[in-house]
């Protein structure tokens, strides 16, 4: 994607490197899961969550996962020797996505003072927006930061 | 000196995770309380022995930033350190929170040791 003057000076390049790094620093040190490296996004994640931010900047975080790397993710999260149910999936998906936004905007605005929405499901990963994807030890993340006036 | 710890956040299981790594880390606890946000947190602190709050900010009906001014309006309860755990690791967020009297700040993601580092820094002080 292009430099818009919705990304608030910031760089395309920069933006994805960010969301990557996050990924990779989020995933392993609170979700216990490697990382294999980045890889082509996914058409149809099937788990899907946003987060609105407001604040120093407006925008738009989505994140959206395989069902193999929900299950994984979910598991390791909340200590769990079996398969997490739908339930504890959606808290840790939700967790997840809060963390990487905040973990992400952090990186890319010191001085910010940012005000995240809850997590909400999405039905569909929005258009636009700075996209990357990791594949994990098991199944693909992709990650998505809009930033500018969300219509 | 065990802890009476209580950890405020809006996500279980970021509740159940952040218990469940403390109580592996070996940091001594002599109770572990939970609540959803700042208000059910006044509410326990009201009632029950808490030697540390660690808490999330952004939570839904009454926020970290909220609870940290009533505790500091309390003669009793700002006397009961504070550490912020949260995702925000923008500088402005760090000192308003420190401004408002958190003595400590952890940063998500964490490592687990920098959790208990943190919680035991903090405790040492208090004492």
């Amino acid at each position: 994607m292009t430099l818009t003057e919705t990304d608030y000076g910031l760089d395309a390049a920069e933006i994805r490197n960010t969301l990557t790094e996050c990924s990779v620093e989020v995933l392993e040190s609170m979700f216990y899961c490697g990382v294999l490296g980045p890889t082509e996004e996914l058409d149809h994640p099937y788990h899907r969550y946003a987060i609105s931010i407001t604040g120093s900047w407006e925008g738009e975080f989505a994140m959206g996962m395989t069902e193999e790397a929900a299950a994984m993710l979910a598991a390791n999260f909340a200590g769990l020797d079996g398969e997490a149910d739908a339930d504890q999936m959606a808290e840790v998906l939700s967790e997840l996505s809060n963390i990487l936004c905040g973990a992400a905007l952090s990186r890319l605005n010191r001085n910010g003072i940012f005000h995240l929405s809850s997590p909400y499901a999405l039905a569909l990963m929005p258009e636009g927006g700075h996209r990357i994807a990791v594949e994990l030890e098991e199944g693909v993340l992709q990650a998505t930061l809009r930033l500018g006036p969300v219509a | 000196m065990s802890t009476h710890l209580l950890v405020v956040d809006d996500s279980p299981a970021m509740r159940k995770m952040i218990t469940r790594v403390i109580e592996m880390s070996g940091f001594e606890l002599a109770s572990l309380d939970q609540a959803s946000d700042g208000a059910e947190a006044l509410g326990i602190l009201r009632q029950k022995q808490v030697d540390l709050v660690l808490t999330d900010i952004n939570m839904p009906r009454m926020t970290g930033e909220e609870l940290l001014r009533e505790m500091s309006g309390d003669g009793v309860l700002k006397k009961i350190p504070v550490v912020v755990i949260s995702t925000d690791a923008t500088d402005a967020r760090m000192h308003q929170m420190m401004e408002l009297g958190a003595r400590g700040y952890v940063v998500k993601p964490f490592q687990p040791a920098s959790l208990r580092n943190e919680l035991e820094r903090v405790m040492e002080i208090a004492q």
